[in-house]
């Protein structure tokens, strides 16, 4: 994590900081698609058939539905309380 | 560039179903683009103190919009994962993403959660596509329940159907709500796995 996560976020504040502008989107998406082809590739290997790979789907979309209402039943409340 | 996203992550999961390319840069690949990633992203808020400084001056209260939306979700996410075979842990973590596929899919994957870490890949990348389709619908329900919905995606790809759907005074806010969840995340999400999974 701390080579990964940690010193990469420091690093890159770091070089921000010294050159005071954002570094150019393709930087961005070169390494997030990258980043995204090898993930694919690891959920590739890890499942054993497609059927798997559609169960992932199916509770990959209760979780983030999920997600959505418990995200919006704390902050609405919250917002109509402080705004 | 959503379109390249998903041909990315399919050309992956092609590659991997028919185990192509086992070599050393298939097997390190996720560290390092997630490393190179994240450097990118800290270049981007060091090149910008001054966003940092103002965010900060805001005030607790709406510092209190991220922190309850993230609440919000973790705890959502435990109880659908009680009904799923993940379990209520993973769908903590995964719910704990925010929107983010890109962070906390792969950090499940590099941490040897290659289950967990697709379905968390998927799960986040839904939140942000479910918040593009769904926005004028939550809006009706409140001016800021797109910003809770789009989570780390508020500041960027989600911001303008926010900003389209809930007005222009929003914005501001909008854009808080992700940045914070998005400086939260990355110590998040690892935590709980320190804590739920290890």
């Amino acid at each position: 994590m701390i080579w990964t996560i940690f010193l990469p976020l420091l690093l890159g504040f770091i070089v921000g900081y010294i050159l005071k502008h954002p570094p150019k989107s393709f930087f961005f998406w070169f390494s997030l698609l990258l980043l995204l082809f090898f993930v694919g590739h690891k959920t590739g290997e890890s499942v054993s058939s497609l059927t798997e790979l559609g169960k992932i789907i199916g509770d990959s979309l209760v979780i983030s539905l999920a997600s959505i209402a418990g995200s919006i039943a704390f902050v609405v409340p919250l917002w109509r309380r402080i705004k | 560039m959503i379109l390249l996203v998903l041909m990315s992550v399919g050309a992956g999961i092609i590659f991997g179903i028919l185990g192509l390319g086992n070599n050393w840069i298939f097997s390190k690949g996720v560290d390092i683009f997630l490393a190179f990633l994240i450097f990118f992203v800290g270049w981007e808020m060091g090149s910008d103190v001054e966003r940092v400084r103002s965010v900060l001056k805001k005030g607790y209260k709406l510092l209190l919009i991220p922190f309850s939306s993230i609440l919000g979700s973790i705890i959502a996410g435990f109880i659908m994962g009680l009904f799923l075979k993940m379990g209520p842990r993973g769908g903590a973590i995964v719910a704990s993403g925010m929107g983010w596929y890109s962070f906390t899919g792969s950090f499940l994957t590099s941490q040897g959660y290659e289950t967990l870490g697709a379905i968390a890949f998927t799960a986040n990348i839904l939140r942000e596509i479910l918040t593009i389709f769904l926005a004028p619908l939550l809006a009706r329900i409140d001016v800021l329940a797109p910003v809770a919905s789009g989570g780390a995606t508020s500041m960027d790809s989600t911001l303008g159907i926010i900003r389209l759907v809930s007005g222009k005074e929003i914005e501001p806010i909008s854009f808080l709500n992700g940045f914070v969840i998005t400086l939260v995340v990355p110590i998040m999400s690892p935590l709980l796995v320190e804590v739920l999974l290890k």
